[in-house]
């Protein structure tokens, strides 16, 4: 057989496959499937899970105000700020959801283990997790497990004094200590001085997947401060 | 004549009603009030649930999938195809649109029923979520009115048609093909219209 009768011959058996499986999935049920995670509502693209060095944000707030976060007796390292749904351009915020935008005490009180304060909880079920479709529970369910995708780098576990660190480090120290994580997956923020946080962008399924607007906004000081947990 | 028990608001009674109407099944339709359990009611359905079929010859038919298969097969109509994997597919969207409609009307009841101190958020939003899944799996899937509709395609109706009374404003965004899929459906079937669920 020549060579284009062979092309001509397989492409019409391709067709005919193709309008087989077309055909049987007509006939098979009109219902139609959920990818894991997927709402209708929840009109997105894809989820950064945002990483926030507790202490940075301590050191840039005086007073009381933070007290469940930042008081004695608070030693929060790497907490998680919260996991935003966000499209290629641009993200969804304070969205109109038929789960309303309180949400339970115990929802926030349940998360303290991750996350530094019931306020932050309530502002970023408002802020972000309205936008994305689910529940307030499975929202946090959902945030917990982002969180779970992650191996914090054992050098920032726990800091016990002030360290000055390149940002682009910590990035890589990430990717390190995370396998399946690309530099194109991560980002590094700052604010003034200060290593404010690290930003992962994930898929609905929370694979770890490329972000480019995300990492635009990476820090671009050279270097940042990284002060220690507080005892 | 056979005598339908049904509530105005109840999105189960709107498809009994429009599955007897597109088949051609001549029946009485009569308001009951479940919450006094009335004897009639009661008669044709001993969970005092609505809709409710009593037959001429006083056989009581319930709930309402039997009712809509009942009904379809004492009146001739095609609403449920006779090819066995094909009916599966009816009711198969038959049970997702009822089961929405179940969860949707838990959670009302938490609304209307429970004093507010005594509710539990979660579990309402258990209820919410599992109604919201329901929908993007519909939303997902193959939505349209066909020549030849059949009774899937009315419990949908059906069920939007709650959605509607209930909570207008707040499941609609993302989900535009079921808007479309009620309006195209109101549209071929003007005179089922006034069987929608109402306050």
């Amino acid at each position: 057989m020549n060579q284009r009768l062979k092309t001509v011959l397989l492409v019409l058996a391709l067709i005919a496959a193709v309008g087989y499986s077309a055909w049987l999935n007509q006939n098979g049920g009109q219902l139609g499937q959920l990818k894991q995670n997927e709402t209708a509502s929840g009109d997105f693209d894809f989820y950064v899970l945002s990483l926030s060095w507790s202490p940075s944000f301590c050191a840039e707030r005086s007073g009381d105000d933070d007290k469940e976060q930042c008081g004695t007796g608070r030693p929060y390292a790497f907490v998680v700020h919260g996991l935003w749904p966000q499209n290629e351009t641009g993200f969804p915020a304070n969205c109109d959801t038929i789960f309303g935008t309180r949400i339970e005490r115990n929802i926030a009180d349940n998360m303290l283990d991750i996350m530094p304060s019931r306020d932050l909880v309530f502002h970023q079920w408002r802020k972000h997790g309205s936008c994305s479709g689910l529940s307030p529970n499975d929202f946090f369910a959902l945030t917990r497990k982002a969180k779970q995708q992650i191996i914090i780098p054992r050098q920032y576990v726990k800091l016990d004094n002030f360290q000055t660190v390149v940002p682009a480090d910590v990035e890589r120290a990430f990717i390190g200590a995370n396998s399946n994580l690309q530099q194109n997956a991560i980002a590094v923020t700052c604010s003034n001085r200060y290593l404010k946080e690290v930003r992962i962008c994930m898929d609905k399924s929370l694979g770890f997947r490329p972000c480019p607007e995300v990492d635009a906004k990476s820090c671009r000081a050279a270097k940042t401060i990284m002060p220690p947990v507080r005892g | 004549m056979p005598k339908i028990y049904y509530a105005p608001a109840s999105p189960y009674s709107t498809k009994v009603r429009m599955v007897a109407a597109l088949a051609g099944y001549k029946a009485e339709s009569i308001i009951v009030a479940t919450a006094e359990d009335p004897a009639e009611l009661i008669a044709s359905n001993p969970l005092g649930k609505v809709p409710a079929l009593m037959t001429d010859d006083g056989q009581a038919v319930f709930d309402s999938p039997v009712m809509c298969q009942f009904i379809n097969n004492a009146a001739g109509g095609t609403l449920y195809p006779k090819n066995a994997v094909k009916r599966l597919d009816v009711l198969q969207r038959e049970a997702l649109a009822d089961g929405i409609c179940d969860c949707l009307i838990t959670y009302m009841y938490e609304i209307r029923l429970r004093p507010e101190n005594m509710r539990i958020q979660s579990i309402m939003d258990r209820q919410l979520g599992k109604a919201m899944r329901g929908l993007d799996v519909l939303c997902a899937g193959k939505l349209n009115v066909p020549t030849k509709i059949d009774a899937g395609h009315i419990a949908t109706r059906a069920m939007i048609g709650y959605l509607e009374l209930r909570f207008a404003g707040k499941w609609e965004k993302g989900r535009t093909k079921l808007k479309r899929f009620a309006k195209m459906f109101d549209e071929k079937y003007p005179e089922l219209v006034p069987l929608l669920p109402k306050a």
